[in-house]
């Protein structure tokens, strides 16, 4: 996103609002709407294109296929704009190139005029324009919706990872961090997540070559909201889940690299110190000092994972299977990663050793048998598995889309490409 | 509805649910005004949305606006509803359609939760609405990123953004994974999901209440449990992991876990146990659990007697202070059982306490006393509390006060607490007192003490003892007209007054005397005449007007 999507909108906004309070022919909406069509032909020129797309999904708003999210300063502009785009039912508006004040005010107009008379019939969907074209339904109904999802999932995705980054070592170094700030990335962080659905796993692959701790753990974050979905827990208990999930391995930080890392067996000192990893997680997740009992919970979790054997506690036995499955697809410096296909084997195996069998069981129904971001030889050609109906065929250098999945289909360990990189081709 | 007509409509609307929240704070939500309140703005902002298509309240630094034009100013306390909402950054409340009682009665409730209690502690006001999900009240909230970049340095700012470009661009890179260099392949499995078992799945979803309520003494099991293992860096671990847990306990105010604490350091750890008991005993920290255990139910009487059993006697004392002051019924009672049980132990700290307790408290650590001779014991130490009521409650409570103690409350520092004494001793007739009562009159001290006070000697001296004290008040007389007193001198007045009292024919004879002398003050020969009026209406020489 450029500045100037940014401001195009806050403009479009400023000059609904003046429209709304200025009769025709004004002074200051004459000035007003006239440095918006300025704006409007610099955009045009910008975006090497005949028209502007503007978009709302969901509460977010996108200009040609990008997603604008507001500063600190936009936001209560763009929240009330959206609102309005909502109750109108407006979901794309296409602005043309050839578009003058006059057609301009006149839709305006027409658009307050709807906002405000509750009730009424809307003209808005009567009128017509010559060059502004409006679409009218649900978010999602428009073919740009699930790229804009993509682009808002991975936006939110990579703040988390980043803030994580910035938590882990200020954790670490006994330094302040704000709990109520990491509860929030979460929620946002599930909205995104819920709102782009099945696909969302698609991000696990990208990350299973990254050793460093945040990627995996907002990878397991993402896993745990969408398994607690799967599985029906409310808003709040899936917040808690979340979190617990976000710093479950944080006591690995604290133990050297050469131990993590080695490929030969443990001496017995370097045995001893990976079986002190739950109680420094515990070190660490303390200093948060002033815990709610939600956070206790999720410093027991943090402890308990390292135990062995099926652990009594509910959100460890949920988040032990997550973790393992997470781990052992992704590479480790020593072995490739498996394919989750082999992943899941091996928990079916260990169920009643080391996991919970009913939660195996959940695990597997939920992600079946073919998880989204798996990859697969068909016909041949490399796939990559979008979600239960779509998967993403790289042939050729080139991306291209298959409905549906074939009988015959082989695991496939190394895919050509980041496998997530189909969720930006295949639509 | 012109601009002016509107803004005032939204003001109203927007006053009455700010009067709501600071009226469910004062009183609660479930008090009955206070559902009406709700109503009634329930009804209000239906009527609202009846002709607008929603209500939008802007929240800024300096408080609500509606439309750019102030509605209320935020008072940057944290009671102040646009204070919070501002702080937690939340920018926009918006209305539409819609709207029922209940989501507003849910809003309502959320705006009242404390979330400096503990169970809140990660919460604001944008995570606590977010949970709600309210159909129809939209929040724009501040991106919590935003909030992240905000408070880092402004040099920091850049280069966060740059490393979430650089996570997006990771993401979507199209080119291969790389593959660790001399990794070998996983152990090859055959890949058998025909195991999976379709019937068995997760049944039933963790009670979330119940962890959470178990949360601290399980943490504390685990922490403990590795305090007595014989892997040395363990045990290490789980002691450092201790002593930054002791804030977290006494925070919670977990008694059941802090008892726990206690009973496990104190027989393994020394230097943690001491910083424990330091920390636990201090004013501040017994002050706090005592508050935070009037907010929370999940105590009991055993836990809390336990707890006292734990503290240091300094702390006791002013545990049990504020426990006394408790005003909720169901925890008073309980308090006053967990000391009942504690005292029992313990009758020393009851003594020292005794001296510290003001009246309300005072009847309350009354009832913390078993048996007549404790209870008794209790009210008679109270005679030296420092507070005047106290002792006047406690004399009240003591039939037969020996003689030597009533006379030193005659002398008591409070005039309250001497002329409570001195209805004591007439309402029960305390002839052994008299001869106190009679040196007290003449005591240089007396004429110190306010006219009421002293009137008072007079009459239940006259009252207690009777024809006795007729020769006694009647020398008032002589005293007068032998040293010649000045006419302020009210003890004649007061003598007569008490011989009235006294009402035999023996006290009307120096009455009569007194009140013919044309040289005694007028107000003494009045005096004299209405007493001698009282002993003729008592001998039936005249009619009793009543």
């Amino acid at each position: 996103m450029t500045r100037i999507e940014h401001d195009f909108i806050v403009r479009l906004i400023t000059l609904i609002r003046t429209t709304e309070m200025y009769p025709p022919g004004n002074a200051t909406l004459l000035r007003i709407r006239n440095n918006f069509m300025e704006f409007f032909s610099a955009l045009i020129e910008e975006e090497r294109s005949s028209y502007i797309v503007l978009d709302r999904m969901h509460e977010h708003l996108v200009i040609n296929h990008r997603l604008v999210k507001p500063d600190i300063s936009s936001l209560s502009q763009f929240a009330r704009f959206i609102l309005r785009m909502e109750k109108l039912k407006l979901v794309r508006l296409v602005l043309d190139a050839a578009l003058t004040e006059e057609e301009l005010d006149k839709f305006l107009r027409a658009f307050i005029r709807d906002f405000q008379t509750p009730g009424e019939t809307l003209t808005l969907r009567k009128l017509k324009f010559p060059h502004i074209n409006t679409f009218f339904g649900e978010p999602g109904s428009v073919e740009s919706d699930q790229v804009v999802r993509v682009e808002n999932y991975f936006d939110i995705l990579a703040k988390v990872i980043v803030f994580h980054r910035h938590c882990m070592s200020s954790l670490i170094e006994g330094k302040k961090v704000d709990v109520v700030l990491i509860r929030r990335m979460v929620q946002e962080l599930i909205d995104a997540v819920n709102i782009l659905g099945e696909r969302s796993l698609i991000v696990l692959p990208a990350f299973a070559d990254d050793f460093s701790l945040s990627p995996h753990a907002v990878c397991q974050t993402i896993l745990t909201i969408r398994f607690a979905g799967y599985l029906g827990f409310p808003s709040t208990a899936m917040q808690d889940l979340a979190l617990t999930a976000l710093f479950a391995m944080i006591g690995r930080e604290l133990i050297p690299e050469s131990i993590l890392e080695k490929n030969t067996p443990l001496t017995d000192e370097e045995k001893e110190t990976l079986s002190t990893i739950p109680l420094l997680s515990l070190e660490v997740l303390l200093t948060l000092k002033n815990l709610s009992p939600t956070g206790i919970i999720r410093l027991i979790a943090s402890y308990e994972m390292g135990q062995p054997g099926v652990s009594e506690h509910p959100y460890v036995r949920l988040l032990k299977v997550i973790t393992d499955y997470e781990a052992m697809v992704s590479h480790k410096p020593y072995r490739l990663g498996m394919h989750p296909r082999q992943a899941l084997t091996v928990l079916l195996n260990e169920r009643g050793e080391k996991y919970d069998p009913e939660t195996v069981n959940s695990f597997m129904r939920f992600l079946g048998e073919w998880p989204s971001g798996s990859t697969g030889l068909a016909g041949g050609k490399p796939v990559v598995v979008l979600d239960g109906k779509t998967m993403g065929v790289f042939s050729d250098d080139a991306w291209s889309r298959m409905e549906g999945r074939p009988d015959e289909m082989l695991p496939l360990q190394r895919f050509p490409v980041n496998p997530a990189a189909a969720i930006h081709h295949v639509e | 509805m012109d601009t002016v007509s509107l803004h005032r409509s939204v003001h109203e609307v927007v006053s009455q649910l700010l009067s709501v929240v600071k009226s469910a704070r004062l009183y609660s939500e479930d008090h009955v005004s206070v559902k009406q309140m709700i109503e009634r703005f329930s009804q209000m902002l239906g009527k609202f949305l009846e002709s607008h298509p929603d209500l939008e309240i802007e929240v800024h630094n300096e408080g609500l606006k509606w439309e750019g034009h102030p509605i209320s100013r935020s008072g940057g306390r944290q009671e102040d509803l646009a204070f919070r909402l501002y702080r937690d950054g939340i920018r926009l409340v918006t209305f539409v359609e819609g709207v029922e009682l209940d989501e507003i009665e849910s809003l309502v409730r959320v705006f009242l939760i404390d979330t400096s209690f503990i169970d809140y502690q990660d919460h604001d006001l944008a995570t606590l609405l977010w949970q709600q999900r309210f159909p129809h009240i939209r929040f724009a909230i501040i991106e919590s990123f935003s909030q992240f970049v905000q408070v880092q340095e402004v040099s920091e700012e850049g280069y966060l953004q740059k490393d979430v470009d650089g996570v997006k661009t990771y993401l979507q890179r199209e080119v291969p994974l790389q593959v660790p260099e001399g990794a070998s392949p996983p152990e090859e499995t055959a890949v058998d999901l025909s195991t999976m078992d379709p019937e068995q799945v997760l049944r039933e979803l963790p009670d979330m209440e119940k962890i959470r309520s178990e949360a601290l003494p399980h943490l504390m099991n685990i922490l403990l449990k590795n305090l007595t293992s014989e892997n040395e860096s363990l045990m290490t671990r789980a002691l450092t992991n201790l002593n930054i847990l002791l804030h977290l306990v006494l925070h919670s105010a977990n008694l059941k876990a802090i008892n726990r604490m206690l009973r496990v350091l104190l027989s393994t750890a020394g230097d943690a146990a001491e910083a424990f008991d330091e920390r636990l005993n201090s004013t501040e920290m017994v002050k706090h659990i005592a508050e935070t255990l009037e907010k929370q139910r999940d105590w009991n009487t055993q836990d809390l007697a336990g707890f006292l059993s734990k503290l240091r006697p300094e702390a006791v004392k002013e545990m049990t202070l504020v426990l006394l002051g408790w005003e909720d019924e169901m925890n008073g009672e309980q308090a006053r059982e967990a000391l009942t049980s504690f005292f029992k132990f313990h009758g020393e700290l009851l003594d020292a306490l005794i001296l510290l307790v003001n009246e309300i408290q005072w009847e309350r650590l009354l009832k913390c006393v078993e048996g007549e001779d404790n209870k008794r014991q209790f009210v008679y130490k109270s005679l030296t509390n420092p507070y005047p009521n106290v002792r006047i409650l406690a004399l009240r409570d003591l039939p037969d006060l020996p003689a030597d103690r009533l006379s030193s409350l005659l002398w008591d520092e409070s005039e309250r607490v001497r002329t409570a004494t001195l209805s004591y001793i007439g309402q029960h007739h305390r002839e052994d007192l008299l001869e106190d009562l009679k040196t007290g009159i003449i005591h240089s001290e007396f004429e110190k003490k306010s006219g009421r006070e002293r009137e008072k000697w007079f009459i239940i001296a006259a009252m207690t003892g009777k024809e006795e004290m007729t020769e006694f008040f009647t020398r008032f007389f002589e005293r007068r007209s032998l040293l010649d007193l000045a006419a302020g001198d009210d003890l004649p007045i007061l003598a007569a007054r008490a011989l009235g009292v006294i009402g035999t024919p023996d006290a009307e004879y120096p009455l009569l005397a007194e009140a013919k002398r044309i040289t005694n003050p007028k107000a003494l020969r009045q005096a004299c005449q209405t007493a001698l009026d009282q002993i003729r209406r008592k001998t039936g020489k005249i009619d009793d007007p009543n």
